[in-house]
C-alpha cells in the first residue's frame, strides 16, 4: 500500500525530479525553462539544481544553442528524447540542418566531458547577439496566461530570423536584456518585459526571413541538410562559381557585392547595434564560404541572408 | 404547465482525482479499526517471553484504537480530500496554479503565493500530555501512502508526478524558523531531497516560507501537521493576537502555504489560538477534536486495562475485579502514558518478585514504586484530572501559565489583598498619629 519512492530523487540528478514535478510547458524556450525552474525551485541550492551543467548561470543565450541547453537535453536520464526537446523547446530544426553531424556530436561529446568546446556551434554568434533579443508575441502572452498561468518565452519566437508569430500572424515583439541581466531576472514575459519591449516592424527583408525559416521548420533536420546542399549547388551555378577539391571560385564583383549587402542588411535588421562592416569582412562570412559544400558550420542567418542576395543578384529562386 | 430543464448530475471534482484516488481512503469504520489495530497478542502467546521483550512488544507493538481514532482519521482524510478538491495533476491547471502561486503577477519574480483558489483549511486536535494524540495521529498518518509515484499517463503534461500526501513535523522549538525548518526536513525525509541543508535558517522567516510554500505545491502535499501546538506559546507567555509573533506566524503559515493545516496540542494550546480570533477560526474551522483523559466508566479503557494485564502482565487469564480496576484508574486517572509506564512497571515487578497472581497490595506496591512520574502525569495525587477539572476553579487549572494582568477596577480583591490594604491602613493611621 505504501509506495515509497525515496530512491527516485536519490539514485538520479535532482533536475530528473524538478523536471519530472515541474514540466516543461509546451513550446516553453529551454533557457527560460531552466530560469523559471531555478525561481519555482527557490528553496534548492542553485548550485546543487544547476550542477549538471557546472554552473549556476544560464550562460549566453545568444547562443543558438546554449551550453546550459545541450547539457540539459543530452544528461542520461534524457537521451532517449534528446532530438524531440531540442525540436520543440530549442527550434534545433532551424539550425541543426546548418550542422555537420560529425560536428554537432563532437560539440555535445565535449560539452558532455565539461571539456570547453568551442564557444559556439555557429562562427560568429557573439557579434551577432544584437540579432538575438528576447521575442515573444503579444497575443500568446495573453493566451499563455490563461492556459499556463505564466506568460512564456517561446522557443520559435527565439529563432534569430522569426520576426512575426507563425499562430497569429502578428509581428513579434523583442526585449533587449541590458547589461547583467539574464534570463534569470525575466523568467517569464512580466509585465515590466512587455513596457520595455517594441515592435518589430514588417518590411521585405524580414518578411522574406521569416518565411525561410518557417520553411526550415516545417521540415526534419536531416531533410534540411540535403534541401541546403541542393540550394548551395543552385545558387553557386547561378553564381557561375566553381568548387574543386581545395577552394571555390565566385566572381569578385558577386563577392563584393555580397560584403556590402552582408553588412546593410545586417545593420537594417538590427539598426541600434554595432556596425557590422568588421564582421562582413571576415573570411567565414565570405560569399564563398557560404556556397562551398564541405564547409563545415555556417550560421544560419548569413546563410539565408546569403539566398536572399543571390535572389536578388542573380536568376536563383530560394523556392 | 411549464417543464423543468433537466440538471445534469453533480460530480465531485475529486471524484476523478489520482491525487485522491490513490490515497486509498477507508471509509468504514470496521476496516479502519482492523487496519489500525496492532495486537500481537491476538496471534502469540507471551508465556514464555521475558519481561524485556514483553515490554518491548507492549510499548511498540501494541496499539488497540478507539473510537477516537476513527475521528480522528476521518478529520484527516476530509481535510486531505477537500485540499485537493482544486489540485488535479491531470489537468494543465494544476500547472498553471503551481505557476501562478510562485510567479504570477509580478514585476520581478520572487515566489510570492498568489494563487487564486484559496484552500483555508485548518483544524486541531487538543487533549492533555499522553492521552494518546500523536500516537493516534502516526497510526492514522501511516495509513496513507508515504509517497506516491503518478505515471506519467496520469498528469496533464505527460511527466510523472511524485505526491506525498501528507508531512507531519514537530515544533520542538519556540522560533518559527525551526518549525519550517522542520517541514522541510520532513518533505527530505519522504523523497530524499535536501530542503533542509539548501534552507538555513539565516535566510530568514520569509523565504523558508515561500520555499515551503512552492515545495508544498511542487509535489502536491495534501496536509501539513503540526505537533505540539503548546510550544508556540512563547516565553514571555504573552498570547495576545498583536503580542504574539507566533499567533501572527501560524496565520501567515495558514495563508501561505495553500494546504490544510493540524495542530496538536495541550489544552494550553486552546488557549493560545483563543487570543486571536482570526486564528482560532482558522484552526477550529474543519477539525476541532478536543481528546480527553478516559473516564472510570469507559468500556474501551477497561477493555485495554484488562488486554495489557492478561496478556503482557501475567501472560494468562486472571480475574481483574472492579476494584482493581478502579485501583488502576486511580493511579493512572485515564491517561494512556500513565497506563503504559505503570503497566511497565508491573510487568518488571511481577517478573521479578516472581508474583502469580493480581492483588491490590500489588497494585499499591507497583505505585508507589513509580509514583513520582505517575503524579506528574496525572497532575493531582490519587485523583484523575477530570474529577479534579471539576473541582478546582479555572484560575488554578491555569496556573501552567503566566496570569494576564487585569485592570485593577476589575480584578476581584483577593483576602490577603484585603488583608495587605487594612494593614496598609493602620500603619498610615498610626503614621498621621505621630
Amino acid at each position: 500500500m505504501t509506495y515509497f519512492v525515496r530512491g527516485r530523487v536519490m539514485n538520479t540528478h535532482i533536475i530528473d525530479h524538478y523536471a519530472a514535478q515541474i514540466p516543461i510547458l509546451p513550446g516553453e524556450y529551454l533557457p527560460a525553462y531552466l530560469a523559471r525552474l531555478r525561481k519555482l525551485t527557490n528553496g534548492v541550492d542553485p548550485k546543487r539544481l544547476m550542477s549538471f551543467s557546472g554552473s549556476v548561470q544560464l550562460g549566453k543565450l545568444h547562443q543558438l544553442f546554449p551550453r546550459v541547453a545541450s547539457c540539459f537535453a543530452y544528461r542520461e536520464s534524457a537521451r532517449e528524447y534528446s532530438g524531440a526537446l531540442l525540436k520543440e523547446h530549442l527550434g534545433s530544426r532551424f539550425w541543426r540542418g546548418f550542422t555537420d553531424e560529425q560536428a554537432y556530436r563532437e560539440h555535445i561529446k565535449c560539452v558532455k566531458i565539461r571539456v570547453k568546446s568551442k564557444r559556439s556551434v555557429f562562427e560568429g554568434e557573439e557579434i551577432l547577439d544584437g540579432l538575438k533579443p528576447m521575442k515573444f508575441c503579444a497575443e500568446c502572452r495573453v493566451a499563455d496566461i490563461e492556459k499556463y498561468g505564466a506568460p512564456i518565452w517561446h522557443a520559435t519566437h527565439q529563432i534569430t530570423s522569426m520576426y512575426a508569430c507563425a499562430e497569429h500572424s502578428k509581428p513579434l515583439l523583442s526585449f533587449q536584456l541590458k547589461a547583467g541581466e539574464t534570463l534569470l531576472d525575466y523568467p517569464l514575459i512580466n509585465d515590466e518585459v512587455l513596457s520595455l519591449s517594441s515592435v518589430i516592424k514588417p518590411d521585405e527583408l524580414r518578411n522574406w526571413l521569416n518565411n525561410q525559416s518557417n520553411q526550415l521548420l516545417k521540415i526534419s533536420s536531416e531533410d534540411n541538410r540535403y534541401r541546403l546542399k541542393d540550394v548551395k549547388s543552385s545558387m553557386a551555378s547561378a553564381m557561375g562559381a566553381r568548387e574543386n577539391t581545395r577552394s571555390m571560385h565566385v566572381d569578385i564583383t558577386y563577392r563584393l557585392e555580397w560584403r556590402k549587402y552582408l553588412s546593410s542588411a545586417l545593420t537594417r535588421l538590427c539598426p541600434s547595434a554595432q556596425n557590422y562592416a568588421f564582421f562582413s569582412g571576415k573570411a567565414n562570412s565570405g560569399l564563398a564560404q557560404q556556397l562551398k559544400q564541405t564547409a563545415r558550420v555556417r550560421h544560419p542567418l548569413v546563410f539565408l541572408l546569403a539566398m536572399k542576395f543571390a535572389e536578388e543578384a542573380t536568376e536563383f529562386k530560394a523556392s | 404547465m411549464k417543464l423543468r430543464p433537466q440538471k445534469s448530475q453533480w460530480v465531485s471534482p475529486t471524484a476523478c482525482n489520482p491525487l485522491v484516488a490513490k490515497l486509498n481512503l477507508i471509509r468504514d469504520k470496521q476496516a479502519f479499526m482492523s487496519q489500525v489495530e496492532l495486537r500481537q497478542d491476538k496471534q502469540f502467546n507471551f508465556s514464555g517471553v521475558d519481561a524485556r521483550e514483553r515490554k518491548r512488544v507492549f510499548g511498540s507493538e501494541f496499539y488497540e484504537p478507539s473510537d477516537f481514532a476513527w475521528k480522528i482519521y476521518e478529520a484527516i482524510s476530509e481535510m486531505i480530500e477537500f485540499g485537493y478538491r482544486f489540485k488535479n495533476i491531470t489537468y494543465p491547471s494544476f500547472y498553471a496554479d503551481m505557476n501562478k502561486a510562485a510567479l504570477g503577477g509580478q514585476k520581478r519574480v520572487e515566489g510570492k503565493i498568489e494563487a487564486n483558489k484559496k484552500i483555508d483549511m485548518g483544524g486541531c486536535i487538543i487533549g492533555p500530555a499522553g492521552v494518546g494524540k500523536s500516537e493516534t495521529v502516526n497510526r492514522a498518518v501511516d495509513m496513507l501512502p508515504a509517497t506516491i509515484l503518478h505515471p506519467a499517463s496520469d498528469t496533464a503534461y505527460q511527466k510523472p508526478f511524485l505526491q506525498i500526501p501528507c508531512i507531519k513535523a514537530d515544533i520542538n522549538g519556540r522560533s518559527t524558523l525551526s518549525v519550517l525548518q522542520n517541514l522541510l526536513a520532513a518533505i527530505d525525509d519522504k523523497i530524499g531531497t535536501k530542503y533542509y541543508e539548501d534552507n538555513p535558517q539565516r535566510k530568514g522567516e520569509g523565504h523558508l516560507i515561500e520555499a515551503l510554500a512552492n515545495a508544498c505545491w511542487q509535489h502536491g502535499i495534501g496536509l501539513v501537521i503540526l505537533d505540539e501546538g503548546q510550544m508556540l506559546i512563547t516565553e514571555s507567555g504573552k498570547t495576545s493576537g498583536k503580542d504574539s509573533p507566533n499567533a501572527k506566524f501560524l496565520q501567515r503559515l495558514f495563508n501561505s502555504l495553500k494546504v490544510p493545516i493540524l495542530l496538536i496540542g495541550t489544552p494550553e494550546l486552546e488557549d493560545f489560538l483563543s487570543c486571536n480570533a482570526h486564528t482560532l477560526r482558522r484552526y477550529k474551522k474543519d477539525a476541532d477534536i478536543t481528546l480527553d483523559n478516559y473516564p472510570q466508566d469507559s468500556d474501551y479503557w477497561e477493555e485495554l486495562v484488562i488486554t495489557i494485564i492478561q496478556q503482557y502482565v501475567f501472560c494468562r487469564d486472571v480475574v481483574m475485579s472492579n476494584k482493581h480496576l478502579r485501583q488502576i484508574y486511580v493511579y493512572t486517572a485515564g491517561n494512556y502514558s500513565a497506563l503504559q509506564i505503570y503497566c511497565k512497571a508491573l510487568i518488571d515487578h511481577v517478573e521479578a518478585s516472581n508474583i502469580t497472581s493480581l492483588s491490590e497490595k500489588l497494585l499499591k506496591d507497583v505505585y508507589e514504586l513509580n509514583k513520582s512520574v505517575l503524579n506528574k502525569l496525572t497532575r493531582f495525587h490519587n485523583k484523575p484530572i477530570k474529577e479534579i477539572s471539576l473541582k478546582v476553579p479555572k484560575l488554578v487549572s491555569k496556573n501552567t501559565k503566566r496570569a494576564v494582568p487585569m485592570p485593577n477596577d476589575q480584578s476581584p480583591d483577593s483576602v490577603a489583598l484585603n488583608q495587605s490594604k487594612e494593614l496598609g491602613r493602620a500603619a498610615h493611621d498610626l503614621f498621621r498619629k505621630g
